[in-house]
């Protein structure tokens, strides 16, 4: 019979063998382990349970458990306080926040993704087009025929007069 | 290989990319170009970030590449607001009185671009689920016809939670603000059968005679809207599965009856509706709230009914107090959890709290057999309201928990809130309440000052 998941200890390993160790009540803001350590009935006595993530490295790991430390302390995380800290948290580089959003989809931490896509969408906010192409690489690969299309489509969106222009 | 440092600035980074674009080397190119990580991430993630933007730029990212030309249409939560559609903020900010002509002029303009884009945006998804609709909009003269389409579209696509926000106000006095007539008609077949939450402010209600009800509407909001009491009961008698109902400045409402066939309906809220009498008779009800004047209220079956919350901000808290007991508690047997929210304005700046008042209040000898928990915010230890508290300590027999607030809740744009107590005034509640509460008192233990 496994102990209640708030009480053991987990040990997360990222995929190039960084360990990290997680106080039960923190491990609980995955959704990922919660089932895992739910399932687990081999546990050992000393009530500590291993996970290892594939696909994430031990710098991104390191974030996630600093995310999730952050969150499960309740003396702490009060309101305007958290919401300050999340926003120094995410401020990082795209490439970063990437590994952040499948790290958070991997262990289903619902809060970092939430906090994850709203950056993202910050980013995306009121930027035409060919900004957000800029902005994150992607490449324009429609026909002139798609093109003339998504002009035609995207007509008001295009050619509303701006409040500058009669300031 | 790209010999890129690892740790750049944002600008180095760009230069770069810049430098590498335009170099001759095509290997180099297209290295770059394939670092584009967003679009490789899960459909659903993308969903939920568009899911935070607003429509404008929805739209925007249908023209980014192939990748993302159609992924917006998988969003099933659709917002479709008048005041962010467009890129500038033409809508929000009053310019000025010298150009107030022209605006207004735009504003009209923008309107009516409004509406067709809602349509085109519409035709573009039907067939795909939407699951969420909410709509905010000045509504002119004659632009109702568009919103009823807009719901039959909707309806088509399976909507299942329907927000209808009619805003206030018009830009002058040329435009005279229409109620939206909600479309009975529309629920008349089985389009209707998939709507289960609707919302409507700023609307007339008014079913047709042949309207049978809805067999899936689950929660029902009307904010200034106008209803009539038969028409109350006409629209519940034809929902026999709601669960939620929440009125809010509907002035046309006299004499509120709810009475519901629907077993599930376990809450109620009636907001300054300007009433002269509730009635409630719901067999599984188990939550009410209440704000606006004293009434007369008549709870008849109401069997459940376990947690009520009361505001009478026009009336002395002494007095709100007792009629919450002679007239609901007696006939509430299952009354478990009891909220007040005592401040009135008058009150606190005439007595003081600390001397009598000139009438005091006695309290009926009745005891709330099944009384749990006890919340009285925008509690100032008046004389009176002490004295309520003390009562209820010896009454309540089953009491576990009383809890006293010196803020003040109060409800504004659909929502509670909270006013902050200056530190001082917390500690004179505090001691005030010790004062009166007589140390010794058996049960003081139960009282949690906030």
């Amino acid at each position: 019979m496994a102990s209640p998941s708030h009480t053991r200890t987990v040990t997360l390993k990222s995929c190039d063998d960084v360990e990290f160790v997680l106080d039960g009540s923190v491990a609980t803001l995955s959704q990922t382990l919660v089932s895992a350590m739910a399932e687990d009935s081999s546990s050992s006595d000393d009530g500590t349970f291993t996970w290892c993530v594939s696909n994430i490295t031990g710098e991104v790991l390191a974030k996630v458990v600093e995310f999730c430390n952050k969150h499960a302390d309740i003396s702490s995380s009060r309101g305007e306080d958290l919401k300050e800290w999340d926003k120094a948290f995410i401020s990082v580089e795209l490439d970063l926040l990437y590994d952040l959003i499948l790290a958070a989809d991997n262990l289903n931490i619902e809060s970092l993704l939430d906090l994850t896509a709203q950056r993202v969408a910050d980013e995306i906010k009121g930027k035409m087009p060919h900004e957000i192409r800029m902005l994150f690489n992607i490449e324009k690969d429609f026909t002139d025929e798609e093109e003339r299309e998504i002009r035609r489509e995207h007509a008001w969106a295009y050619g509303g007069e701006s409040l500058k222009s009669f300031l | 290989m790209i010999d890129m440092p690892k740790r750049t600035s944002h600008w180095q980074n760009h230069k770069i990319k810049w430098k590498i674009l335009f170099s001759k080397n095509r290997r180099k190119r297209r290295k770059i170009w394939s670092e584009d990580r967003i679009s490789e991430l899960p459909d659903d993630i993308l969903l939920s970030i568009l899911g935070r933007l607003t429509m404008r730029d929805v739209i925007n990212t249908s023209a980014l590449s192939r990748r993302w030309r159609y992924l917006w249409t998988s969003i099933t939560d659709l917002t479709l607001n008048y005041e962010n559609m467009f890129d500038d903020d033409l809508v929000k900010y009053f310019i000025g009185e010298h150009k107030w002509r022209k605006q207004l002029k735009m504003l009209k303009k923008r309107e009516k671009e409004f509406l067709h884009l809602v349509d085109q945006l519409l035709e573009l998804r039907q067939g795909c689920t939407i699951k969420t609709l909410k709509i905010i909009i000045h509504l002119a003269k004659d632009d109702s016809s568009y919103v009823d389409r807009w719901i039959e579209s909707a309806l088509d696509s399976k909507v299942e939670k329907l927000n209808l926000k009619f805003q206030e106000g018009c830009f002058d006095d040329t435009c005279i603000q229409k109620y939206y007539n909600f479309p009975f008609h529309l629920f008349d077949d089985e389009a209707g059968s998939s709507l289960k939450h609707l919302e409507l402010a700023f609307g007339i209600m008014k079913p047709h005679r042949d309207f049978r009800g809805s067999m899936t509407l689950a929660s029902l909001t009307l904010m200034h809207v106008h209803i009539s009491d038969e028409h109350v009961e006409k629209i519940l008698s034809g929902c026999p599965v709601l669960e939620r109902l929440h009125l809010e400045q509907c002035y046309d409402l006299c004499h509120l009856k709810v009475a519901s066939p629907s077993r599930r309906l376990k809450f109620v809220s009636v907001v300054f509706c300007d009433l002269m009498g509730v009635e409630i008779c719901v067999e599984n009800l188990s939550e009410f709230e209440y704000n606006g004047s004293l009434v007369d209220f008549s709870f008849n079956g109401v069997p459940m009914l376990s947690q009520v919350m009361f505001n009478f901000p026009f009336e002395h808290s002494s007095h709100g107090f007792d009629y919450v007991l002679t007239k609901v508690a007696v006939a509430l047997p299952m009354l478990n959890t009891l909220m007040l929210e005592s401040a009135y304005p008058l009150e606190m700046r005439t007595c003081k709290g600390s001397e009598e008042p000139e009438e005091i209040v006695t309290f009926p000898s009745y005891s709330p057999q099944n009384l749990k928990t006890v919340l009285i915010s925008g509690f100032t230890g008046l004389w009176n309201q002490t004295r309520f508290v003390y009562y209820m300590l010896n009454q309540a027999t089953a009491l576990e928990s009383m809890r006293l607030d010196p803020r003040i809740r109060y409800y504004w744009n659909a929502k509670w809130d909270i006013f902050k107590a200056p530190e001082e005034d917390v500690a004179n509640v505090r001691q005030r309440v010790h004062e009166r509460l007589h140390e010794g008192h058996p049960k003081a233990c139960l009282v949690h000052i906030m």
